[in-house]
């Protein structure tokens, strides 16, 4: 019944791409969280969550997102969203992320406006 | 002449990890029979997963079951319609107490948890919480947009 969700990561210098496959619940928020604090850890201060492939979330993985954000502002980063579906945004303005993290309709514009550098 | 469509469904589930995601399967399935758009099945998928982990998580009911009713119609004269029913034999909350408790965080306060009532709001055209020391009925109802004829 558990559909697991994936994780990728491709590393930009000091930033991070992160891939999500799969449903962001309890499990899947975690898996994310443990990828960001392996990249914080390793010097990442700019982390780009890319939802492509993430078609439902629920609030206790969205409740997890909130919890990388704030600590990865604790390390004066920034996390920002890019490719969700209409509801999975609509969602994350209700539990109020939007105001702690950018959302970027496509990976190509955020990519542009964070200044993200080509792979390391 | 009117072909009406209409579905109704009962299902009784283990309270288990990730029992949503059947549960989502077969709301979004009679959602698609219904006519209804992506993104209204995607609103009835999370709003359905919200349903479920409240009656996992804070039920703390003997049977650890959810039971769950659904009810669509769907003709050319009238809007779809998709009710779902949520319901667990727990200890059951206070709803108008839920709902206090959210008026009274102040804007921009991180507050992590208790978003399911409201996620629940902003995805049905409608929905009605009965609860008390038996157990708790979620009723959602959605509706579609009218189909061209």
């Amino acid at each position: 019944m558990t559909e697991d969700l994936k994780v990728a990561v491709q590393r930009r210098g000091d930033a991070a791409i992160l891939y999500t496959k799969g449903y962001i619940n309890n499990l899947g928020g975690e898996e994310i969280a443990n990828r960001a604090y392996e990249l914080m850890d390793d010097g990442v201060r700019m982390l780009l969550l890319n939802l492509r492939e993430t078609k439902i979330v629920n609030s206790i993985g969205i409740s997890i997102l909130i919890e990388v954000i704030e600590k990865m502002a604790e390390r004066d980063g920034k996390i920002a969203f890019c490719c969700l579906t209409p509801v999975i945004q609509k969602t994350f303005q209700i539990m109020g992320l939007a105001q702690y993290a950018q959302i970027f309709t496509d990976e190509e514009n955020a990519v542009r406006e964070l200044n993200l550098t080509a792979s390391a | 002449m009117t072909e009406a469509v209409e579905r109704q469904m009962e299902l009784t589930l283990p309270m288990i990890e990730d029992i949503e995601i059947a549960v989502v399967k077969t709301a979004s399935d009679l959602a698609r029979e219904l006519g209804m758009s992506g993104d209204q099945i995607d609103e009835i998928a999370h709003a359905v997963v919200e349903a479920c982990i409240n009656a996992r998580e804070h039920a703390c009911c003997d049977d650890q079951r959810i039971y769950l009713r659904f009810a669509g119609t769907s003709s050319d004269e009238g809007k779809p319609k998709l009710e779902i029913w949520v319901t667990d034999h727990g200890r059951g909350f206070d709803p108008e107490t839920a709902k206090a408790h959210r008026q009274h965080r102040s804007p921009g306060s991180p507050r992590k948890r208790g978003w399911g009532l409201q996620i629940m709001e902003a995805h049905m055209d409608r929905v009605d919480i009965e609860s008390g020391p038996s157990g708790t009925t979620i009723h959602m109802v959605k509706y579609g947009e009218r189909r061209e004829r």
